[in-house]
């Protein structure tokens, strides 16, 4: 789907970094399922080290960009080490698209699932942001709410969500894709 | 606070600034907001893994194919109960009313099959709302309670996007209407980073001063030592008048309103500032209530810091005087270190103990009116110990099961 904001710029960076942080999080070859605190760990180690000025400059950027060099440096490491188990080329073999197939369709029904836990005006909401593409004032005005309404909607539904989602799901979806 | 719900904090925050940098305001991100958000992302890992479990979730919705599975009709269902939590502009009553329209002509459809389903529905509806409006008007009128604890800082982004730092021990209530935004100090200190908002000015009150700002960085203490206002960035304008909006509950509005409505007079000169501060208190709150919800009109003359100076309210009737101050050391509170100058010992064991759990207590009188000066971390009690234990060879600090006693040998 194309950007419902071409000057969505936090969608943007995230966007262009996310490649190498799914591809790792979704990796099936790490040596346990690593997580985003521990990736949130060392990108928050990584922050602290630079200089305060410098990141503000571009907060998104970095923040996106360190998370990305993170999750690549992590997987090149676990897949050197995992390269001579046995049962490691075993998965690569029987690794097919089908599961890939699979994997996406049970994402996208949890969360379809996981949607069908907001409120009936939260889902409509989202559902004009991202399938109809309007702004958040458009929603406002197409709804007859207020600005403010609608962008607490936008944040108590993410919030719940975030919640919701069950992450393993949804991971698989997303490397299944690019 | 335990971990749960650090993580739930975290997550409101990082669905904030989520939608603050990336969905609500297009084109450039300001410099300030830059900076408080490369601030937020240093605090803590937390913030940094929410922030990207949050993109995670959008990215899962960007991804979402089946929107048209979705529904949003939402026939039969009391969401009226939902809707009904917002604060209830006429803007949103309308709106409220166009959404009941729509979800009653999706009723139709289902009619026949549901019918005794949403009469069922409407009862609880009905009760629902009676019970909601009834919570809604008895907390409207005070405002959301932010507070914390001893010891405990805390930072938080109001809705239109400013930061408070709160510091321990400190309550305020925030109320925001479509033309003005309203904060009560009710108590202790906070430092605010008002989002710019030229349409809804941004009021601090406490109880006999208010903070006006449009855009701005400024700190205001609540305490003995009277309120204390001090602008790091940008302008205020001080106003000596008994705010409008200073948390009564609901029945003090309906008391005030007769009051003022009974002086006739009064009511006309507007609440009490510089020039008639010996007016009676209780009338000029009075007033003040009367024209509550409307603070365009606010008294004048109001009295205009800039950034770098400070000013000192006592108390209605007290004389104060714009100071000039080194912002960054008037408001190091802010960041957890304390300042003091020729405060006395007990003043400063009072500021120690709310920032830490362990408690600090002199039962020495003479040892308490000693004047201290000096910068200390908030947290750092082991080098204001030894501070004290330069004072005099006659200072004992002990160990106590109530906390740190501090006395004298003499």
């Amino acid at each position: 789907m194309s950007s419902p904001d071409p000057e969505n710029r936090l969608v943007e960076w995230f966007r262009r970094w996310r490649t190498p942080l799914r591809r790792f999080l979704a990796s099936r070859s790490a040596v346990r399922p690593a997580d985003f605190d521990d990736v949130a760990q060392e990108v928050f180690l990584r922050l602290l080290r630079y200089d305060a000025a410098q990141i503000v400059e571009h907060p998104q950027a970095y923040l996106f960009k360190m998370a990305a060099n993170v999750a690549a440096e992590w997987s090149i490491r676990s897949s050197n080490r995992l390269a001579h188990e046995p049962h490691w080329l075993a998965s690569l073999a029987t690794e097919d698209r089908a599961d890939h197939a699979l994997d996406c369709e049970a994402a996208q029904l949890e969360i379809k699932r996981a949607l069908n836990t907001l409120s009936p005006r939260e889902r409509t909401i989202l559902k004009l942001f991202f399938e109809d593409g309007l702004s958040q004032a458009q929603i406002a005005q197409s709804l007859g709410v207020s600005f403010r309404v609608v962008r607490r909607d936008f944040e108590k539904s993410y919030g719940k969500l975030r919640r919701e989602l069950n992450g393993e799901l949804t991971r698989a979806l997303q490397y299944g894709r690019e | 606070m335990d971990a749960n719900e650090r993580r739930a904090r975290a997550t409101h925050e990082a669905t904030q600034w989520w939608n603050r940098l990336g969905i609500e305001r297009p084109g450039e991100i300001s410099k300030a907001d830059r900076e408080l958000f490369t601030q937020w992302l240093r605090e803590s890992p937390l913030h940094v893994a929410e922030l990207l479990r949050i993109a995670q979730v959008h990215d899962a919705l960007e991804r979402f194919k089946l929107w048209g599975e979705i529904e949003t009709g939402a026939a039969g269902e009391p969401d009226n109960v939902v809707a009904l939590r917002e604060p209830l502009s006429e803007a949103d009553e309308a709106a409220l009313e166009s959404e009941r329209a729509i979800y009653k002509s999706n009723d139709k459809v289902g009619e026949k099959i549901s019918r005794s389903r949403i009469r069922l529905w409407a009862i609880a509806a009905s009760i629902c709302f009676v019970a909601v409006m009834a919570a809604w008007f008895a907390l409207a009128a005070r405002g959301q309670l932010i507070a914390t604890e001893l010891a405990e800082r805390r930072q938080v982004m109001l809705d239109d996007g400013t930061v408070v730092q709160l510091e321990p021990e400190t309550r305020l209530r925030v109320k925001f209407e479509d033309r003005n935004r309203y904060v009560a100090l009710e108590g202790g200190r906070a430092l605010f980073r008002v989002a710019k908002d030229a349409a809804r000015p941004f009021w601090v009150s406490t109880e006999h001063t208010s903070v006006r700002a449009v855009g701005t960085a400024f700190g205001v203490e609540s305490g003995n030592r009277g309120v204390i206002v001090t602008v790091a960035e940008g302008k205020v304008a001080v106003g000596r008048s008994k705010p409008r909006w200073f948390s009564p509950a609901p029945q003090e509005i309906a008391q005030r309103q007769a009051v003022a409505s009974g002086a006739g007079p009064v009511a006309t000169t507007e609440s009490a500032h510089v020039a008639d501060e010996r007016k009676d208190d209780s009338t000029a709150a009075g007033a003040a209530q009367a024209g509550a919800g409307d603070v365009a009109d606010a008294p004048t003359p109001e009295i205009f810091l800039t950034a770098g100076q400070q000013l000192t309210v006592q108390g209605p009737g007290a004389v104060e005087r714009v100071r000039m101050v080194d912002a960054a050391r008037a408001l190091a509170w802010a960041e957890g270190q304390l300042v003091f100058e020729n405060d006395t010992l007990a003043d400063v064991v009072a500021e120690f103990n709310r920032y830490n759990r362990t408690q600090l207590h002199i039962s020495d009188l003479q040892l308490a009116t000693r004047r201290v000066s000096g910068v200390f971390e908030a947290t750092d009690m082991q080098t204001l110990l030894a501070f004290i234990r330069q004072g005099g060879s006659e200072i004992r600090i002990r160990q106590t099961d109530e906390g740190i006693v501090i006395d004298s040998s003499h």
